[in-house]
């Protein structure tokens, strides 16, 4: 095995070590940024990339060994250190590890994997159970004692744990070694390695001191690779590969071209540290919790892996060894920074070469060529014992300490800060979710409130199902990004305030409103019919929704004012009175000049109906004036025409009373309206009803009302159970239908669509599982369960939050009790 | 997980209720891959010919809406030669409360009523407008190479 660490190269390597010692340094930095774009130039540039990562190979090793005391005997000792030491001649570079058994190691476990992934797959037709195929076999003992034995076995049925443990129990033995060993080697080198004389623990720590670096580095991956084979075989066998869950074997998530580019770094003794008399030497503690902790992670899946239920688990082991490289971050800085007393002084052992490689610039060049990739943590070599302490400010370099007390792998500084802002950022949200909820309502309800991690809204917020087989990194990108961007103030996050005063938008408001006041209901205003046809028909009875209600806790303002104002003028009364006195023009039969006057409003009202949107409650007052206004302009406008008529003499529009007449009859028999309460308005209500409905059109529409009884028709709307109101085709077809009696077909089916559609009705459009309960507002779309609700409000930026239904843009939501 | 038992229901509705003219099977153990086949109505320039094509269904649906993609070849012009169809409900339009039957139905009007005014192919669409006999006669000549 040792050899496979320099597999071709010493001899370009013995070259240069023979060259003067010269650093070039210009030439090198000049070659590094002369790149001209001509043609030539591009096609020779792989080849130039290569010519430069050898360079700078090449550079950094001389000037490696160019800081070496430069006495004979230190320069001879040197040489003979890199050349006799049989093992690594290369200097740790980039190109070294292209060279290198590693990347060989790479490029076959790819291949394997690869290969295991599309192949080991199991049949598709089921294959017999283990009991069935030992009876099969049981009948065929004439055969050899071999075929029996075999038949026993197999097939194996992988959903046991036992035969996966036998499967995983080789490489999960060599892991658990190789953790052990990065283990000791973690205690020695940070010197709390228990000194006892004899005994286990000593055997192991002088078998373990022994240990070369780079072999072990080499075992390390060897296991891992060798890990990752069985368990992509498994993952094959067990066709977890296939169906919902794409996901790919364990490897991918892990970096492992990164890894092993660390394991052949801390191979080579020029990166090391700390050197032992007369013993192998070893890297920097630091660097070692950053190699052993990644192993950590892989041994617990390896482990997970053995028990089928767990093999899909990967937020414990990603979220455990985030945890610890978090820790070591921390407390690194902590001891860097809190305690200086833990200077070290220079080191006495002057034959420690001191390395040299300042990371500013010199890193930069070769660093790009190799992709940057590199996961976890591309430390550097670690920093030469310059005795200065940094300033805090400088983020780059950590070198303070000789020794290496707080030498602390470089790029292990952006994954770690930006996890920790990320766990800052996601405290944070809860924290002051759990306040605000404390401080409203007294108790921390729901405190993951925005994250998009609950798994549903039943049981209170405390409950959250922790996404198994995510990755930590990857939880935690998501619940951080959601929790910056969690909103209360709008979309789909906002909850609306509960409606006090009718959202009022115009001075034609569609629906009507409901006025309460103690005593009950004071009024109803009501809505007005689209516009559109020569008349703006003003809703009333069973035609006039009353969508807004107003319980008095409204705008101070307006009502205020009318409140004072009864006791000047009794506006009730003059309503009423106009009314009343509306009542006997109609009947007198100047009902077209006074009631078709509605037409002209929509003009001359644009502007105050702009005017008037959104002002909230001046609702009565503005229909009050509306309909004096109404009649008042009307009467100038068209009561001239009917006067010219009268003056030339015609007969006076016979049509629409006779009309009105019928209608009239009509009414009369239909379901008297249950809004109004008031006697007179009734009354009045039929008359300017006459002249509303002054058309040809409206006795058609009615017609049919006053031909039959309405009994069947009313029980056909009470008996409906479905969301969509009972149409004209609708009671029609119901009326069609063969059976005997139009009560006996609808009970059936109804009673069978009945279930299905409250099913579909009554279910969320997007899971069809909860039962709905979120509307959005404007469009007040019911059609959403409070978790998809939650799950939408932290998919997208509250600005961009469309009803699933309608599709229009949410302002907010409201919640629906149906009790 | 959302998206499993939304998928399961989905399923459920079109094997209980099936439409008139379109199969539907899962491909192999995934749920997430339907296979599709359309029978042409016999008003279409198309009759006689089953279409297939695939709908493939993202692992977060239903926030986002599912591709399609015709397997057989067929001479439409809102079907490209690689098989994709445009439909708005499936691109811009997509809500998550669109029903995978509904997109069906969709799919089959389109099929079975080609409109010139949608070019996903503009030939086959100028074609469509400028000489119907001519586009009858290679539909009907398609539908026999590949459809039957």
């Amino acid at each position: 095995m040792a050899g496979e660490n320099n597999p071709v190269v010493p001899s370009k390597l013995g070259l240069t070590l023979v060259m003067p010692l010269t650093p070039e340094p210009t030439t090198f930095h000049s070659s590094s940024y002369n790149i001209s774009l001509n043609f030539t130039s591009l096609i020779s540039l792989p080849s130039r990339l290569l010519a430069r990562i050898r360079k700078a190979d090449d550079f950094l090793f001389l000037d490696a060994v160019s800081t070496i005391p430069t006495s004979g005997a230190g320069r001879a000792k040197s040489n003979a250190l890199l050349t006799n030491n049989g093992t690594t001649n290369m200097f740790p570079g980039p190109y070294g590890f292209f060279l290198s058994g590693y990347m060989l190691g790479l490029v076959l476990l790819g291949v394997l994997l690869h290969r295991i992934q599309n192949i080991v797959v199991p049949p598709r037709t089921s294959s017999p159970s283990h009991q069935l195929h030992r009876q099969i076999s049981r009948r065929f003992f004439a055969y050899s004692t071999v075929r029996r034995l075999y038949g026993s076995v197999l097939p194996l049925d992988l959903n046991k744990t036992s035969t996966r443990l036998a499967f995983h129990l080789p490489t999960l033995y060599f892991l658990c070694k190789m953790l052990v060993t990065w283990a000791v080697i973690l205690l020695q080198t940070s010197d709390f390695y228990p000194a006892t004389e004899s005994g286990y623990i000593h055997s192991l720590g002088e078998w373990v001191s022994r240990l070369e670096m780079h072999q072990v580095c080499w075992r390390t991956f060897c296991s891992i690779c060798a890990a990752f084979s069985v368990e992509a075989f498994i993952r094959g066998l067990d066709g977890s590969g296939l169906g919902l869950i794409h996901m790919s074997a364990n490897t991918s998530p892990f970096n492992l071209i990164g890894y092993s580019f660390l394991l052949h770094i801390y191979s080579s003794p020029i990166t090391h540290v700390y050197k032992p008399p007369s013993l192998p030497s070893r890297p920097d503690k630091h660097v070692i919790v950053t190699i052993a902790v990644p192993l950590l992670q892989l041994t617990i899946f390896h482990i997970l892996s053995i028990r089928k239920r767990w093999s899909n688990h990967r937020l414990f082991p990603t979220a455990l060894s985030s945890m610890l490289s978090l820790l070591h971050f921390h407390l690194t800085l902590y001891s860097h920074y809190y305690c200086p007393s833990t200077n070290t002084p220079l080191s006495p052992n002057p034959q420690q070469p001191k390395l040299k490689l300042p990371l500013t610039t010199h890193w930069h060049a070769p660093a790009t060529p190799v992709p940057l990739n590199m996961g976890t943590s591309f430390p550097a070599p670690t920093p030469p014992p310059l005795g200065r302490v940094p300033p805090p400010a400088a983020p780059t370099v950590l070198y303070s300490h000789p020794t290496g007390s707080a030498s602390f792998p470089l790029l292990n500084y952006v994954p770690n800060t930006f996890e920790t802002l990320l766990l800052l950022t996601i405290a944070l949200t809860i924290i002051l979710n759990a306040l605000t909820q404390l401080i409203l309502t007294g108790r921390v309800a729901r405190p993951l409130l925005g994250l998009g991690l609950s798994g549903s809204n039943i049981n209170g917020g405390w409950a959250w199902a922790p996404p198994y087989d995510e990755d930590w990194g990857v939880v935690l990108l998501r619940v951080g990004t959601a929790s910056l961007e969690a909103t209360g103030l709008r979309g789909l996050g906002n909850e609306m305030p509960t409606i006090h005063a009718p959202p009022l938008a115009s001075r034609y408001p569609e629906y009507g409103t409901a006025r309460l006041g103690p005593t009950g209901v004071l009024h109803i205003s009501n809505g007005f019919g689209p516009v559109g046809g020569p008349t703006r028909k003003r809703r009333r009875g069973l035609s006039n929704e009353v969508r807004a209600v107003d319980g008095g806790a409204g705008s101070n303002s307006s009502s205020r004012f009318f409140v004072f104002s009864p006791d000047l003028i009794n506006w009730r009364w003059m309503k009423e009175a106009w009314r009343f006195f509306g009542f006997w023009t109609h009947v007198t039969g100047w009902s077209k000049g006074l009631g078709g006057h509605h037409h002209h409003h929509p003009q001359r009202q644009q502007l105050g109906e702009n005017l008037a949107g959104g002002q909230g409650i001046e609702d009565d007052e503005i229909i009050i004036e509306d309909e004096e206004e109404e009649q008042d302009i009307g009467d100038d406008q068209e009561g001239d025409e009917v006067y010219d008529r009268f003056l030339r003499q015609e007969e006076i529009s016979d049509d629409d009373d006779g009309h009105n007449h019928n209608s009239a009859q009509g009414w009369d028999l239909g379901p008297s309206s249950a809004e109004s309460e008031d006697e007179d308005e009734e009354e009045g209500e039929e008359g300017t009803e006459r002249d509303l409905l002054g058309d040809a059109e409206a006795v058609d529409l009615y017609a049919d009302l006053g031909a039959t009884t309405p009994a069947p028709v009313l029980l056909a709307h009470m008996t409906r159970d479905e969301g969509s109101p009972l149409t004209r085709r609708r009671y029609g077809s119901l009326l069609d239908a063969p059976e005997a009696t139009q009560l006996g077909k609808s009970l059936f089916p109804v009673h069978q669509s009945r279930t299905e559609l409250t099913c579909v009705r009554r279910n969320c459009v997007i899971c069809t599982c909860e039962t709905r309960e979120i509307i959005c507002w404007p469009c007040r779309c019911l059609s959403m369960c409070d978790g998809c609700r939650e799950v939408l409000a932290s998919r997208a930026s509250s600005s961009k939050h469309r009803c699933p239904c309608c599709r229009q843009l949410v302002e907010g939501y409201s919640r629906i009790f149906i009790p | 997980m959302t998206a499993l038992r939304r998928i399961q229901k989905e399923l459920a509705d079109i094997n209980k209720k099936p439409i008139e003219g379109i199969s539907v099977e899962t491909k192999d153990d995934s749920l997430f891959e339907w296979k599709c086949a359309i029978k042409a109505a016999s008003d279409s320039p198309y009759k006689n010919g089953t279409f297939h094509f695939t709908m493939s269904l993202p692992q977060n649906f239903p926030f986002k809406a599912p591709t399609v993609t015709f397997t057989t070849k067929i001479y439409h012009p809102g079907i490209n030669e690689e098989g994709s169809i445009c439909v708005p409900v499936l691109r811009d339009e997509w809500k998550p409360s669109v029903t995978l039957s509904s997109v069906l139905i969709i799919i089959q009007e389109k099929v079975n009523n080609p409109d010139p005014d949608d070019p996903f192919e503009p030939q086959i669409a100028a074609l469509l407008k400028n000489d119907k006999a001519k586009f009858l006669a290679t539909a009907k000549e398609w539908t026999k190479k590949h459809a039957m």
